[in-house]
């Protein structure tokens, strides 16, 4: 398993590298110029700015002194937070940045997937019930209806009207302060965990051996906890790595709605300001992320699919 | 239940949230909240809080709070005393000695001397720091020279003659120089502090300053915290604690935040719901005459503008800016009829609108007709035009509106189109005159009337449609040399309204910047604040 985990990371760096390349290429043959503002910039100032940002030399010499600071683990600086390291920006150490993204995320997912896990199973379960359709007519709705209105929509009722929580802001990351953008992540992202949950827990529930199963007169308990569970949960585990990954770096519109400091904010920055050392950091960092977990997620799948190891 | 019945459910589960969400009435029972910390939202983060390197509005915001100049000002705009207590000019206007108040220290209680301040101002014309603001010392003795890197920074016009006293020499007097010295890009730092940490000198944990408050927490993009500095010479009347100031960028969610009672003071408010707010919050939601004016730009490098004066009047003279204001925009903003405000100076460079402004609507479009026509286009030679603006819904509209009343007015003889593009790509497009009509606006830095001049000037980096007129030039070169204010007054005038009538730009309307200010929130006097530079020490809570 070790073997297969050196392996995927070492065959991933090449996929990274081309990332890189590609990104930074197309950064900047973007027209528009970081200095660029209503008050145009004196030449003088223009051509010492692109100096000392290296803009002023080739491409070519530009993105291999780019590798090489992010061989020696450097961003590079900001060019929107003039003279700030990108690597402070990204992961402050007073709590701002990745670090509030994570806390988001991470909190979306604890609620989001064993949510999403037990409606799926208990849908699947009752095919054709009430609450199964529940589930599937949620699905619809949330997926139709994305946190851009839901977001504001929360706010308003249970803000603004009812004032029970914040409008905005991350306070000190409390729990008043969190609860409105998570539970609109969980909103987003616990349908689609449901809806996977159940198609999978239906089709195992009509498989060959669940039959047998039956046949053979296990209770339905038993048939459940030890043979459909675990076969059923290993496409939701597939659905799980990018998931992550996704709200990670792609909770933008939420973060924006509540004004939190992540990293959704700094990513429209960078694009509308040209920061292009910001823009090639926040996709290095997506890319990374979503390498990252999916090797997690086929180590899971080893984990629990031995027809995969072997 | 059927998927119908559960459809039904939802939708009048949300229809009900939405009802009772809108008929309830905005709270305002803010009574309870801490009179020592007041938070204000500031539009967006400040790129930078380097007094020498910042540019924009949300960092003077901070730097105006940060740090202190010479001079400062009041809430009426008017230059009072700051780091300096008090100053003398030469007869000749050209040399300004400032006397530093004695015994003030920076937020570390170290000293301010007369160092720090010569160290200020050589850092603004510093070539390694490319200042996008040194054009403030451009008016200094051999500033100009060291911008471009032919004489060291010492030799800049700015001497300390002692400890506490310092002097100034001019090229040219300038009336409106001790409004500079209380621009934030000149503001006084502490030579110690910042030749200590470098460029991470601003940072919370290293910072130094000379102004009413210091900087105690930065988030990017998080929230900014200032505490008061004990140390500012007038930190008695410095009378809240703590200031947060948020980077809300969006204008609904400001609003909202307003609502609740989480801010103070906004920055903006949503365009869509002005008539609302002003009924909902009719002494708490200020409209605020601004020092700015938009107008657009008539590319002046292509033959078709160039040659064609006639042309350029015919569309200036077709724009209703009357219902611009009204229909369009709907704001309070000015009609402008002329390329300096009637406010800048309080009101010195008024009554410079073209004379056509005041005549009928059906003079107007008969006159704009007449002059199209002589300019060469009709039916038969339909003039081509596409407007450019950076992507925004209100840049949008008023591209349609103007593009329609050329339209109504010029008939068949004319076929306008619209591009909007993002930002940058405008910005580019624009700087290199690759457009035919372009979106504009200028916001005066200080008041004076040298803020709006300048843009027309042959060669200001500033002047996008790329226009000249030697004679304009001269006139104004001769206003700066002046000595006597009333005559420079006069040549200024004379020279705006000769290039008023080159008719290289089409000035549209003066700017108004709308706020919601809380009603605990005293001593903040908005509604004569035309410039909108704040400084959070005016402030006092209930």
């Amino acid at each position: 398993m070790l073997k297969f985990a050196v392996k995927r990371i070492l065959v991933s760096i090449p996929t990274l590298l081309a990332i890189i390349s590609l990104v930074f290429f197309l950064v900047h043959i973007t027209p528009g110029n970081p200095f660029d503002g209503e008050r145009a910039l004196s030449p003088e100032a223009l051509k010492s700015l692109m100096a000392q940002y290296r803009l002023d030399l080739p491409i070519w010499q530009q993105y291999l002194l780019y590798l090489n600071d992010l061989i020696h683990g450097s961003f590079g600086i900001s060019m929107k937070y003039l003279g700030q390291p990108i690597n402070s920006l990204l992961f402050p150490d007073n709590m701002g940045g990745f670090w509030v993204t994570l806390r988001l995320s991470i909190y979306t997912m604890i609620i989001a997937v064993p949510f999403g896990i037990i409606l799926g199973a208990y849908a699947g379960l009752h095919k054709n019930s009430w609450f199964d359709k529940l589930v599937v007519s949620s699905n619809i709705f949330f997926t139709a209806v994305p946190t851009m209105v839901t977001g504001p929509l929360f706010v308003l009722i249970l803000a603004v009207t009812l004032q029970l929580f914040p409008a905005g802001g991350w306070g000190d990351g409390d729990f008043a302060h969190l609860f409105l953008p998570v539970l609109v992540l969980v909103l987003a992202y616990s349908p689609t965990i449901a809806f996977v949950t159940r198609g999978s827990i239906i089709d195992v529930l009509n498989s060959n051996y669940i039959r047998t199963a039956r046949a053979k007169g296990l209770p339905t308990k038993k048939i459940l906890f030890k043979h459909a569970i675990k076969p059923a949960i290993l496409p939701v585990i597939s659905l799980l790595g990018p998931m992550f990954a996704g709200i990670l770096v792609g909770a933008v519109v939420t973060e924006q709605i509540f004004t939190l400091p992540g990293l959704g904010v700094l990513t429209t920055n960078a694009a509308t300001n040209r920061d292009y050392n910001m823009i090639m950091a926040i996709t290095i960092l997506g890319s990374i992320l979503t390498i990252v977990f999916n090797i997690i997620v086929d180590l899971l799948y080893m984990l629990l699919d031995p027809k995969i190891k072997q | 239940m059927s998927i119908k019945k559960l459809t039904g459910l939802l939708l009048s589960l949300t229809s009900l949230g939405l009802m009772v969400a809108c008929s309830q009435k905005p709270a305002s029972d803010l009574s309870s909240k801490d009179k020592n910390l007041i938070t204000v939202d500031n539009g967006d983060d400040a790129p930078t809080i380097d007094p020498t390197i910042s540019q924009d509005t949300t960092s003077s915001r901070v730097l105006y709070d940060l740090f202190e100049g010479l001079t400062s000002f009041d809430q009426s705009q008017k230059t009072i005393p700051g780091l300096a207590e008090k100053w003398e000019v030469s007869p000749d206007g050209k040399t300004y000695t400032f006397h530093l108040r004695s015994g003030i220290k920076f937020s570390d209680s170290s000293p301010i001397t007369a160092e720090d301040v010569v160290f200020s101002w050589q850092r603004l014309v510093d070539p390694k720091m490319a200042s996008p603001y040194s054009i403030l010392a451009n008016n200094l003795v051999n500033a100009n020279k060291i911008i471009a890197g032919k004489l060291p920074l010492d030799q800049l016009g700015v001497k300390a003659l002692d400890a506490q006293t310092i002097q100034i020499n001019l090229i040219n007097p300038d009336s409106s120089f001790l409004q500079i010295c209380a621009m934030p890009n000149v503001a006084i730092m502490s030579k110690a502090n910042v030749t200590k940490f470098g460029q991470a000198w601003t940072n919370p944990k290293n910072i130094v300053t000379s102004g009413a408050y210091t900087l105690s927490e930065w988030i990017i993009q998080g929230h900014m915290l200032l505490t008061k500095n004990p140390n500012y010479y007038d930190a008695k009347s410095v009378a809240i604690e703590k200031v947060n100031i948020l980077p809300i960028v969006d204008t609904n969610s400001s609003l909202n935040r307003y609502k609740t009672g989480e801010i103070d003071i906004t920055h903006w408010s949503p365009v869509d719901q002005y008539k609302q707010l002003k009924l909902d919050y009719p002494t708490q939601f200020h409209t605020v005459t601004q020092e700015g004016l938009s107008y657009y730009d008539l590319n002046m490098t292509l033959a078709k503008f160039k040659n064609n004066p006639q042309l350029r009047q015919a569309l200036s003279m077709a724009v209703d800016r009357q219902a611009i204001v009204k229909e369009v925009l709907g704001q309070g903003q000015i009609p402008a009829y002329s390329y300096a405000t009637s406010t800048v100076e309080n009101g010195k460079f008024a009554g410079l609108d073209y004379p056509w402004a005041s005549w009928p609507r059906d003079k107007q479009i008969a006159t704009a007709q007449e002059l199209f026509k002589a300019a060469g286009y009709g039916p038969n030679n339909p003039l081509k035009l596409m407007i450019n603006y950076n992507t925004n819904d209100g840049n949008k509209k008023l591209a349609l509106a103007i593009g329609s009343m050329w339209q109504q007015v010029f008939g068949t003889g004319i076929q306008v189109t619209q591009a909007n593009q993002e930002w940058k790509t405008f910005l580019k497009a624009r700087n290199k005159a690759d457009y035919d009509v372009g979106r504009d606006a200028w916001i005066a830095d200080y008041n004076s009337v040298d803020s709006y001049t300048n843009l027309y000037q042959c060669g200001n980096l500033q002047n996008n449609a790329k226009s000249c007129n030697p004679e304009y030039d001269k006139l104004i070169a001769q206003a700066q040399a002046s000595q006597d204010p009333e005559q420079r007054v006069k040549l200024i005038r004379q020279a705006l309204q000769l290039v008023q009538n080159d008719y290289a730009i089409i000035p549209l309307y003066q700017y108004t910047y709308t706020r919601l200010v809380s009603p605990r929130v005293k001593g903040y006097d908005i509604d004569a604040n035309h410039l909108d530079h704040v400084m959070s020490k005016w402030y006092k809570l209930d």
